[in-house]
This record gives structure tokens, sequence and C-alpha cells, in this order.
């Protein structure tokens, strides 16, 4: 399984343009795309899930094309979007089979055994006969991967799947979506909440106003940081003139003033000490450089960004 | 997965999720809920529903799909933008979207569910209603009916609104706009459009003709077909368009390309089916247009004589052959060179000779000209064999109606029944002779009118070969002789007629021979719904009959002519339009007459709400009242059948109780299927050249022999027919009216039949003779089956005192006036005629115009009989009174009774109401001396109608205005106006008080001030911003007594002398009333609203106050704020006060 992208731009018919040519490739495992909202991360994912047209440039699926071949392509695909509440009416069992239904499944047999095989996998097994409108957002998270899986595809493209889980759900989803990976296929997994990738992407791709701007392993990116991270201690009244002058990643009240960390390529500050960075400093860090007039935006999801 | 069985899934999970929404349970719920009760209303006998409601095995059902349509309808519109809804949002859908199936498969998936659901839901609602139908009415079940009703009211409706509604919501992002265009578009073909254009743009089927018949079953599937069909492939259509505009990308390319190949192919057939229809009625328009020309064409050509026709049939499926001998006489001066026949043009002919000698002849439309080997010399005679074979067309019948006329359909309440006017089929066959399905001679009577009106009589004979299982019915009793295979009917009426007719079915008949009448009844099997009710009278059936026939012909004083009396019933679809020139039209045939499926629509034959009722009154009677024994209950009911359908007219009451559902839809309480005919208009023809109306005039006078006074309370319906026809008249003579092609039918009819009933009365009136009545009724008898011609009429009016017709024909003709009336006080006096007490009744009424005109006095009185008016034991007696112009007659009645009701009836008036009825149960009788019997003439001088220095502003007059809209607002005036087909005329509604008008409206009472026009107007009490003025150019100024004018109801109080004062409230009901009415004066010491109490105030003028008023125009304004359920306006009255 391989995707490649090549020269992938969309423009809407307002005007506005979502993806300027975009060159990627996509390995199998698992695949995170980061980059904060508006980036063009699910524009890129609907042309990925055939749901949307590109305007320019290629996009192949296995080889095929994917404006020509959107019935093969389809068949390879389980995508999750951020939010399926609509079939509130139908339980979660009568769900899975209408997905199922969809997916080809002809036999009734072989749907029933592989629908109880994934909401046990998911844990979903004891709530099958509940109105999908009931279940809790962690729940619906992993019926909604569960609905994925229905076909066994090969191409995963999970949105935002994290947003709004309370901390045990979030956790517990990443491990869902790890255990995954152990099959011979892609999971395309956007979310502008690094510690969603941090501990299972293999290969990360960052975006920002519709450009890749990263495309590598973590490893690679956190080591584009090294030596631009710092702590520095500060009293109480020099906090807002830190704030001003470098990007904050985090603010840690200590005793006398707060402990705050700092991405700066030199904070010229003798209280200033160097720390080890990581996935979530490496990307403030490469956005502030990729787009430093964007940074009050990124900044302003600061909080979303830290777990 | 094939795609089926995706489409398939999607469609029973699409079905499920709008199943389980709680806006689709509770419309649903609601709906089912709504339709059981109100189909439990209609199908349960009582008089809440008209008959009609329930009577066919289609009504009940037709009822509530029709209605369910409707509401399906609306939910559809409502839940359109549901069906997307969840497409929209993208984050759910791209879940189901991103999956490998077709976009057709998602849309045909999404579809089928939806309708799926749908048709659940409509055979749900045919299950309740067969089940009501099965127990509660007591209808036969036809699930035929229940079926084609779906399939053509129905399903087209659900799929063409679905398939709309699919476009309109992947088109239009808003859900609100969704709704509202869909609501707009049912509302615009349900309320304006559905009607129009040959109902192509009926969506719901609410205005096509559809009816299932026991007999015929729908009667008119073509036309459904084509109808219904192009909204089953346009809904489809769309449908199929709704994939290609569907907001997901596409996967199948073949998909697609089929999508658009179905969305186009069901879209242009749609169209094709539509097309074809509009052409197929272009063509029977110009086939109508055609034969009517072809006809002018032989205007001029001399009309043979059918001296004998013998007419040998047989059926073979739908196609009817007839071998025909005739046998034509030339009775003109001059020689025949063609023999001028008449044959429905799909009759196509076989074989013409004469004897041996086959003929030439020339088929052109309807019209056959045969070539006889010699002109026929005048007195000669041929017989003439024609074979001919065919399927007769419909479209050749009525050549005089109106194209539209003959396409709208019969409306019954919420039914719209197809007409149908030739019935040709292996189970049933019903030929008259309108379908012209045997040779008649010259053109067509309908292209001849005005100009000829008389027929000629004619000996026929019929045979028709039938199979075993059928019936045939025709003129006279027939001879039957069985036949391998089947049976022959030989029909040889004994006396000569006019026309022949048809009818096979597979009947059950029951007959019974009264005094040399054998009477028949013919009833489909499953149809006997009546006998029960007259289980207890089959022994004194005879007697009744007799005592009803007597009555009849006394009444019209002349006797039932045939030996047969055939009464048959007949598909609901079977309709006859009204001729001009007689009053007999198809349904009465010369011994048939033609009974609609179930009675209908025949008045009375409601037995078992009739029963019921008569069980309630039963049991009220029974804690005080006189005992009725079923035999009495059951006479009641038959009798009440008889009159009210087959012998003249019926007097019937009618009360306040007309809403749209419950209304009566005939336009007069005149018997239906009135027997009439077949004692003057089939036995005798009054043959004039010059005048060809006469006839029409002696059997309109004949007609109104036997229509009973219509002694009517209450008035409902707005403007009769009477006072309409005199508008008419006011202005013009009867030849422009003849020639006025802009007047309808009805119109035409109702003025012939008016003028027709004044002219005998004009030459009865001046020829005072006693007997004239009797002579005439004798002179009739006398040429019975046979023509009356001009000369030997003249010949007979001529005998009384050298009476000269031609000057009352000119006149009759040529006056364009119409007189107008005043009634004075009635006097009542008690007087001894010899050794009897008797009540002396002395009615002045004074003819104020210039033109002559007559009136009719009735009196209803009681003789002490049991119940209200009299029970049944109520007699009438009738004057009618020709005045001069500007003359008063004064009209002496002596009775030997009290009389309960008198009733004026101005006949042709500007009098509006045309009729009055004025109520004596109250009045004293004074005491009297003398006494006289007849008429008195006095001149009448003009008076002035106000004393010096009183001024009267009425409703009519000039000062009067209504203030604005008088009530409405912008939008309903606008409503109004686009509706508004009265033209510049007032529309006169009727007063009635539990129902009063929300704006001023003008209504007809005969207690409002007028000498002439008894009107005022009538307004539900508002808030008071609705108002009338009266305004008067006052000659100086001064103190002034202002009145008003007070109108009470008068029913149940007497007037003239002694009336006036309050009648009682009857029955403990309590009547809708005005107490207060608010005036504003406008007078020089300013302006004064008045509240005024009227609730003691009585009939008359009523004095507001007095005011000091200037010269010129002065204004009193009435509003609509007050007391009570209702205000009238009327008049208003200035006096100067003598203190001035």
């Amino acid at each position: 399984m391989q995707i490649s992208v090549s020269q992938l731009s969309k423009r809407y018919p307002g005007g506005k343009l979502a993806l300027k040519n975009i060159d990627m490739d996509i390995p199998k495992g698992l695949f995170g795309l980061l980059g904060p909202n508006g980036a063009g991360k699910t524009t890129l994912m609907r042309i990925l899930v055939t749901l949307l047209k590109p305007s320019s440039g290629d996009v192949k699926v296995n080889g095929l094309d994917i404006r020509k071949n959107r019935k093969e392509i389809r068949r390879q695909i389980g995508y999750l979007p951020q939010d399926f509440s609509v079939f509130a009416k139908l339980t979660v069992w009568e769900f899975m089979d209408y997905s199922a239904c969809l997916n080809g499944i002809l036999s009734k047999n072989q749907r029933r055994d592989r629908i109880d095989l994934l909401l046990e996998t998911v844990g979903l097994f004891e709530a099958r006969d509940r109105l999908t409108g009931k279940l809790s957002g962690g729940m619906k998270r992993r019926l909604g991967i569960a609905q994925t899986l229905i076909g066994d595809p090969p191409f995963l493209v999970v949105d935002e799947p994290t947003v709004g889980l309370d901390p045990e759900e979030r956790i517990r989803f990443r491990n869902l979506l790890s255990d995954l990976t152990t099959k011979d296929r892609i999971i395309l997994l956007s979310t502008h909440i690094v510690g969603d990738i941090s501990s299972t992407c293999e290969t990360i791709a960052l975006m920002d106003l519709g450009r890749i701007i990263f495309h590598g392993a973590p490893a690679e990116l956190v080591d584009k940081a090294r030596g631009k991270v710092w702590t520095i201690s500060t009293g109480y009244e020099d906090l807002d003139s830190w704030k001003e002058r470098f990007p904050v990643i985090s603010t840690v009240p200590s005793e006398g003033g707060y402990e705050l960390r700092i991405v700066a390529e030199n904070p010229d500050a003798p209280e200033a000490v160097p720390a080890e960075p990581n996935l979530e400093d490496a990307y403030i860090h490469y956005m502030q450089k990729a787009a430093s007039g964007h940074l009050t935006g990124i900044f302003e999801k600061r909080n979303e960004v830290m777990l | 997965m094939t795609p089926i069985m995706i489409c398939l899934k999607i469609a029973a999970y699409e079905a499920k999720i709008l199943l389980r929404s709680w806006g689709f349970r509770i419309f649903a719920l609601l709906g089912l809920i709504i339709m059981g009760l109100l189909t439990v209303a209609i199908a349960a006998p009582s008089f809440t529903f008209p008959y009609y409601f329930r009577s066919l095995s289609g009504s009940i059902p037709l009822f509530s799909f029709k209605l369910f349509n409707v509401y399906q309808g609306i939910i559809v519109v409502f839940m359109a933008s549901e069906f997307f809804k969840r497409d929209r949002r993208t984050d759910s859908t791209q879940v189901i979207f991103s999956r490998s199936f077709s976009n057709t498969s998602y849309i045909l998936g999404k579809f089928l569910g939806v309708i799926g659901l749908f048709i659940l839901m409509n055979i749900l609602v045919g299950v309740i209603t067969a089940l009501i139908h099965l127990f509660l009415s007591d209808t036969p079940v036809n699930i035929l009916a229940y079926l084609f009703y779906f399939l053509t009211l129905n399903l087209p409706t659900l799929v063409f609104l679905i398939g709309l509604s699919f476009v309109f919501a992947v088109v239009i992002r808003s859900q609100a706009a969704v709704i509202l265009l869909g609501l707009a578009i049912s509302s615009l073909s349900l309320v304006i459009l559905g009607n129009k254009a040959y109902f192509i743009p009926d969506i719901f089927g609410f205005h096509t003709p559809l009816m299932f018949s026991d007999i015929i079953g729908l009667g008119n599937s073509a036309q459904l077909f084509q109808l219904r069909v192009p909204f089953f492939l346009l809904g489809l259509g769309m449908v199929f368009a709704t994939v290609l505009l569907a907001k997901r990308l596409r996967q199948s390319r073949l998909a697609t390309a089929l999508s658009t190949v179905f969305s186009l192919l069901l879209m242009v057939s749609a169209l094709i089916v539509i097309f074809n229809q509009v052409q197929a009625h272009r063509d029977f328009d110009s086939f109508r247009r055609d034969n009517l020309e072809e006809s002018q064409k032989y205007l001029d050509s001399p009309v043979l004589s059918m001296e004998s026709c013998s007419l040998d049939v047989e059926f073979s499926g739908n196609i009817l052959s007839v071998s025909s001998e005739i046998l034509l006489k030339n009775n003109q001066a001059e020689p025949a060179e063609s023999l001028l026949l008449t044959l429905n043009p799909g009759l196509k002919i076989n074989r013409i000779a004469a004897g041996d000698a086959s003929l030439k002849h020339i088929r052109e439309e309807h019209l056959l000209l045969i070539q006889p080997p010699e002109p026929l010399v005048s007195g000669a005679v041929i017989t003439v064999q024609i074979d001919y074979a065919g399927i007769p067309l419909e479209a050749y019948c009525y050549p005089d109606v109106e194209n539209e006329a003959l396409r709208r359909p019969s409306k019954l309440g919420l039914y719209n029944v197809p007409k149908k006017y030739i019935f040709l089929s292996e189970k049933f066959s019903h030929l008259t002779p309108e379908s012209g399905w045997y040779p008649r001679t010259g053109i067509p009577l309908s292209h001849r009118f005005p100009d000829a009106v008389a027929h000629d009589y004619c000996q026929y004979s019929l045979r028709v070969k039938l199979p075993e299982g059928l019936i045939a019915v025709s003129q006279g009793l027939p001879e039957i002789k069985e036949e391998r295979g089947g049976k022959i009917y030989t029909f040889r009426p004994q006396s000569l007629l006019p026309q022949i007719s048809l009818t096979v079915g597979s009947y059950e008949e029951r007959a019974i021979k009264v005094k040399e009448v054998e009477y028949r009844l013919f009833t489909l099997p499953g149809h006997d719904y009546f006998t029960k009710y007259f289980d207890a009278i089959t022994e004194d059936l005879p007697k009744t009959i007799t005592q009803l026939k007597d009555e009849f012909e006394v009444t019209l004083g002349l006797d039932y002519p045939y030996e047969l009396l055939a009464l048959v019933e007949v598909p609901i679809h079977f309709f006859s339009h009204k001729r001009l020139w007689s009053t007999a039209d198809e349904t009465v045939q010369p011994q048939v007459v033609f009974l609609p499926e179930m009675g209908t629509l025949c008045s009375g034959a409601d037995f078992a709400s009739m029963e019921r009722m008569m069980q309630r009154r039963g049991r009220f009677m029974g804690r005080g009242g006189a005992e009725i024994t079923p035999a009495q209950i059951q006479t009641s009911f038959f009798t009440r059948f008889v009159r009210g359908n087959l012998l003249g007219s019926q007097p019937e009451m009618r009360g306040f109780r007309d809403t749209t559902l419950t209304s009566v839809t005939e336009s007069d309480v005149d018997a239906e299927y009135n027997l009439m005919p077949n004692f003057f208009a089939f036995t005798s023809t009054l043959a004039s050249d010059r005048w060809p109306i006469l006839h029409s005039a002696l059997e309109s006078w004949l007609q109104d022999r036997i229509s009973a006074t219509s002694f009517r309370f209450f008035r409902s319906g707005g403007m009769t027919d009477q006072e309409r026809t005199n508008r008419l008249l006011d202005g013009r003579s009867m030849s422009d009216l003849l020639a006025d092609e802009s007047l309808t039918d009805d119109q035409l009819y109702n003025i012939i039949l008016a003028k027709g009933k004044y002219l005998m009365t004009a030459i009865e009136s001046r020829i005072q003779e006693d007997n004239f009545s009797q002579n005439l009724l004798a002179f009739i008898k006398q040429k019975k089956f046979g023509t009356i011609s001009e000369e030997e009429f003249l010949r007979f009016l001529f005998a009384y005192k050298e009476f000269d017709l031609e000057p009352v024909m000119a006149a009759w003709y040529a006056e364009t006036q119409v007189p107008a009336f005043t009634i004075g006080a009635i006097g009542m006096y008690n007087v001894r005629d010899g050794e009897q007490q008797r009540t002396h009744i002395l009615a002045p009424v004074t003819n104020i115009s210039q033109s002559e005109g007559i009136i009719k006095l009735s009196i209803m009185a009681g003789r002490g009989g049991p119940g209200r008016f009299g029970g049944g034991g109520a007699s009438e007696i009738e004057r009618t009174v020709l005045i001069p112009p500007n003359t008063t007659k004064e009209v002496g009645i002596l009775l030997d009774s009290r009389p309960m009701l008198l009733t004026v009836d101005t006949t042709i008036s500007r009098n509006i109401p045309a009729t009055m009825n004025l109520f004596m149960m109250r009045q004293t009788a004074q005491d009297a001396e003398t006494f006289f019997e007849g008429e008195r003439s006095f001149p009448y001088e003009r008076e002035k109608q106000a004393m010096q220095g009183e001024f009267i502003v009425d409703n009519e007059d000039e000062g009067f205005a209504v203030v604005g809209d008088g009530g409405d607002n912008k939008l309903r005036s606008a409503i109004r106006r686009l509706f508004d087909r009265s033209g510049t005329e007032t529309e006169y509604l009727d007063y009635n008080p539990n129902n009063p008008p929300g704006r001023w409206t003008p209504v007809i009472q005969q207690d409002f001030y007028g000498t002439i026009l008894r009107t005022g107007l009538m307004i539900k009490v508002g808030e008071g911003s609705n108002k009338v003025s009266w305004t008067i150019d006052l000659p100086e100024s001064g103190s002034y007594d202002i009145y008003f004018y007070n109108e009470t109801m008068s029913f149940g109080r007497g007037r003239g002398p002694g009336g006036g004062q309050r009648g009682g409230q009857r029955g403990g009901r309590q009547r809708p009333t005005q107490e207060e009415k608010h005036f504003i004066v406008h007078h020089l010491d300013g302006i004064e609203e008045i509240a005024f109490d009227i609730q003691d105030s009585s009939q008359g003028w009523v004095l507001l106050g007095t005011f000091r008023l200037a010269a010129g125009a002065n204004t009193i304004e009435q509003t609509d704020k007050g007391k009570g359920a209702f205000l009238t306006a009327d008049a208003v009255k200035w006096v100067k006060t003598k203190q001035n």
C-alpha cells in the first residue's frame, strides 16, 4: 500500500486556495498530519477519500488515479470524520450492519461475525443495542473507527479523533490506533494535537496554509528544535515581558514567580537554561520558523496543542 | 453485494431512520387517527354527511384516499428537506459517501425507503378504511376500488412529490425555502390550477374526474392514465435527475449514464403523454366543431319523418352491430333528392339497401346522405336497410353543450365523478338517443335549436341478442326467446315513440303490476340495500302506488300513457345535460327512468339515515307524541322517494346547516328524474315554424302545474336561479337572449322555463275562462302520440273569444321591461259564508312598473293535523294573477282553515327577494261582514315615497357607501378581487345570523326596508373599524329626527296588521341576535357616537335621536362595533322636526 501525492492543489469555488502544490508520499504505518485549524488537513483528507475533486495535481492510491478509479479506491478506504451523530436513530449494531452492507459484505453470517469482532475490539459489544445518539463522545469515536474497519481496508483516514475526549478515552483511542498499525495498512491521522502523534506515528507531515512545511520522522523534527528550547525562572512582574518577546510553551507557577518554557534562537538572558526539546516544542519552533507571521495564531492554540 | 442489494439495504435503513423520527411518527399517527375518525363519520348512516359520501362502493375509499393524499403530500413536502438534511452534515454522511457504491444506488435506495414507508401508510389507511367500510356502512365493499384509487391517485402523487422534493433538497440549501416552495406548488395545484388545463396540473388528483363504479369500474381509465402517469414518470425522472445533481462525486460512469438516460427518457415520456392528452382534447374540440359545421351545411335540408324503425342489435365486446330497417316518409311539399340521416360517426356503415338494391350514400362526419333510386315525392315512403357497426364516440354527444361542460366532472362534494354518455362493454351497455346509436332523420336537434324544437313519432321495434346472464331493458315489455348460448329480447312498444334506448346489464329484476301498468325495477347484484326498508309495506305497495299515481295525474291533468314504467340502475358516471328545448333529459326515456347507482343522487334514498332519524324521533314521540308504526314509516320513505325523484317536486324545508360538506348540491328541489316528459314531451309535440319555442312554453306550463310551491323558510345559496334569471331578463328581449351566445346553457334554460311559464299564464289570464286549463289539457290528450300543429293550437285558442296569439307572441319575444311589485298589508278576516265560518284573506299587490306582470300567491293552510305546520295535513291554495302596469290588484281568497303562510312569488320581476313569505300563524283575524273571492283592480297612483321634510337613504341608494373594504384586510381583498367573477353586479348573500360575513356584505331579507329591493348589509360584530355610511343632501339646516330601519327576521310571527312583535324563540335553541348597534352622527354640535340597544325595538323605523344639522351633505355612520353576534345596516331617515 502506497499513496503518492504530487503537485496537488485545491481551490474552492469561492476562490479560496486550500491546498498549494502538495508533494508527498505516505508510507505504510501510522502517518500523522499535524497543523493548525485551516491549514488544509481536512481538504487533503477529503480528496484522499474521494469526497472532493482536486483542482490540479495527482493522487495515486496503490497506483490508482483518484480521479478515474473512485470505485476501486473507495473499496480500500475507511474514513472516520470528526462527527457522525446523524445516525442517532440507529443502534450501534444496526449502524455497523448498514456500514457492512455498504461495504458489500453479502453474507449475513459474515456480517454478523465481523461486526461482533469489531465491536469486541473497540469495546462496544455490550453497547451494541444502544442507539448511537445515546453514546458518549469516546464511544462514538470507537464506533467510528469500528465502521472504518468493517471492510478491512488498507487505508484508514482518521480526522481529529481525540478532540473533546477525556484523557483516559484519548489514551485508549491512541492505543487502538497503534494496535491497528500492526497490520499492513496506512493510517492517516489528522490532528492539531501534537500528543496524539508524538507517541504513535512513524512519519509525520506538518501543514500550514495549504502547504506541507515538514515531512519526515518525528525525531527529525525534534532535532531541528535542539538548542532552541529554554527554561526560565522569572518573577511575577516579568511574565508579560517574556510573553511579548518569545513564544511561551508552558508557564508553571513556582515560588516567587513562574517557571517558563520558551522557544528562541537565543533568549539573550543569563537566567535562560537550555532544555531538551520534545515534539511539541519542535512543532512550535517549526511553525514559528515557517510562518513567523502566524505565530500569534499558533499560540492562541497553545493550550490545545499541549497535552 | 450487487448494486441492487446495496440499493435495497439503503432503502431499508432509510425507511428505518425515517420511521424512527418523531416528526414522521407524529405526522403519520395524526393522519391515521384523523382519517379514521373522518371515515367513521362519513361511513355511518346519518345526515351529518350527504348520502353520496358513502353510497357507492367507491365512495368511502375515495374519501379516505383523496384526503389522505393531500395530507401525505404535505408530509412529503415537510419531510423533503429531511431526506437530505443528513447529507448536508458533511462530516457525518461522508462515512457513508466514502464507501464504494454508486450515487444511483444511494438515491434510488433513499427513494425506495421513503416511498416504501409512505406506501405502507397508504396500505394502513386502506385497511382501516376497509374495516370501517365493512362494519359501519351498508355499502358494498369492492377491493378493486381501493386498489385503483391507490394506483391512480396516491401513488403518482407520492412519486411526483418525492421526486420534486429530492430535486429541491439537493438544489436548494435552505430547508425553509424547500418547504415553502413545496407548499407553494402543492397549494397552487390544489387551489388554483388543479381544475385548469384539462386537469393536467392536478398533482393530488383532487379535481381529476375519478369515481369507481361497481358496474363499470373507473370508467375513464384512459383519461386517468393520461392524467396520472405523467406525475409518476416525472417523479421518477426527477429521482434520476437527483442522482446527477447529488453532491457526491460519481464513481460509476455506467450508472451515471443510465441515470441520465432514464431521467431524460422518463421526463420526455411524461411530456409526450401530456402532449398527447392536450392533442386529444384539441381533436375532441375540432371533431365537435367539424360536426357542427357539417350540420350547418344541411340546416335548410328537408327533414323526412321516420315512420318506423326496426333494429336488430348484437354486441361483441365493445363493438355494437346493428341491422336496421327504417321506413321514411316525405311530409314536405317538395320531392326529396336525398335522405338525410344522422348516426354516431363512430359507427361505420356496412350496407345500405332498399330491398335488394344497394343505395349510394355519402358519409360526412355524423351525417348520412342516401340517394334513393328516385326522388321521394311528397307523401311517398321508402324502406331502407342500414347495417352498421363500431364503437359510438362520446365526443358526438351533446353537440349543443360547451366542450368544457362535457369535460368538467359532476361535482359531488369532495368527489368529481367523470361524465359518461355511452357505455359499451361485455358486461354493461347503455345507449340513449343522445349517443346516436340508431339512425335519426335530419341533422341533430341540437344543431337546429332554437329554430326547431319538435320531434316526430315512430313505431320502433328492437331485437337484441344477448349471452346468458345479461338482461336488456328498452321501451315496451320484451318477448324473451331462449337460444343456444343466450337469449333474444324483442321489444315492440305499443305506442309511437319519439326515441328509443337500450340498456344491457346483469340486472336483478323486480316487477309489480298495478292497474294496467307494469312497474319494473332493475338493480345490480349486491345493490339491494333498500328491500329491508320496505318489508312491512309489500302488501300495501299497489295501494300506495295507485295513490301516488292518481295524485300526480290529477294535479297534472294528464294520464300516464304507457303500459310500462321501468326504473333502471345505471353507473354513477352516466350524466345527462339539460336540454334547452325540453324538460326531458337522457335520464328519463319513454317508459324508462335511469337512476344512479345505489340511488346516490336520488332524493330520500338514504333509507338507513332516515330510519335512524325516525327511530330517534320515535323515541322522542314515545314520551307523549303519537305512535308511528313501521308501516307508516316505510310508506313515508316510499312516498318521499317517489315524489322527490319521479313526481314533480317535493316541498323541502331547508335549515341553516349548509356548510361546505353538508350543503345540498341541487340548486332547486325539482325532482331530478321527473316522469313529466312521459306525460307530454314524449307523447306530443307542438310544432310551430314561427314560434318553435311554443312547445317549450307549453311544457314549462305543464311542469309548473306539478311543481309544488317551495315553502322555504330560510333562504340559502345566495341569489336564487329565479332572481338571477330575472336580472338577465331585465332590459333584454327574448329574441336577444336566445341569440346571445355568451349565456350559459343553464341561464338560457332558466330563461326559457321562466318565460315559457309566463307566456302560458299570460294567455290563461287574458282568456279568463275557468275551464281553459282543463280544455287545454283535454286538447293535449286528444293529440297524444302525435304532433300538434301551430294551426291546430291557434284554432284551439281562437275558440276563446277569438283570442289572437300573434300580438301576445310578438310582445313575448320583444318585451324588454320587467315589472316590479309591492305587496300591501295582508288582511285576514273571520267571515260567515252561509252557515260556515271561514277565513277571508285579502292580499293587495301593486304593479308599480310600466310593464305587465304576473304574481303567484300560495297559501299554506293547516288542517289541524299533528306536528308542525299541520304535519302532513297542510293544504295549498294557489292563485295566479296578471297585473297590468300601474295597477293594484286585491286578491280575495276564502279558506276553510287558518292560513299559516302566504307566499308571494313575483315570477318575472325586478323584486329581490323575488319570493316573499308572510307568516300568518300569529296574525289575529278581524271580524268582517263582507268578503269576495277573486280579483279587484284599482289604478295605482304613484305615491311619494317620503313625506314632506322626510329624507330616506337606503342601502341601495347613491348616498349609501361601505367605507374602505368594509372589513377586508389588504391580502383578503386582493384575493377576493382575484377570484371575484361576479362582474359589476351586486351578488347578494343570505341573511344568515349563524354565519355572518366578516365584511359588510349585501344580504337579502324581506324584512329590510325597500320597495323592490329588500336588501341590507350584514357583518359579524367587530372592533368598530369597519363602517358604512348614509349621506343626504339636506336642503335646509335645522333640527332633525334621525331614524334607522330595524329589521327582524319574520319567522314565527305575523306581519301586516298586528305584525311586528318580536317572534319567540323556537325549540329552545338560542338564535344569534343583534343587540346593540353603534352609530356615529355628524351634527352641528360635533360628532357623537351612539350605542343603541335594539333588543326591544320592533320592526320598522326606530328613532336614534334628534340633532341640529346644517344644510348640505350630512352623514350618519354605522360601525361594526356592537353587542350580539352580528349587525345589519339598512336605511336611515331624516325627518325635520316641527319646532323648527
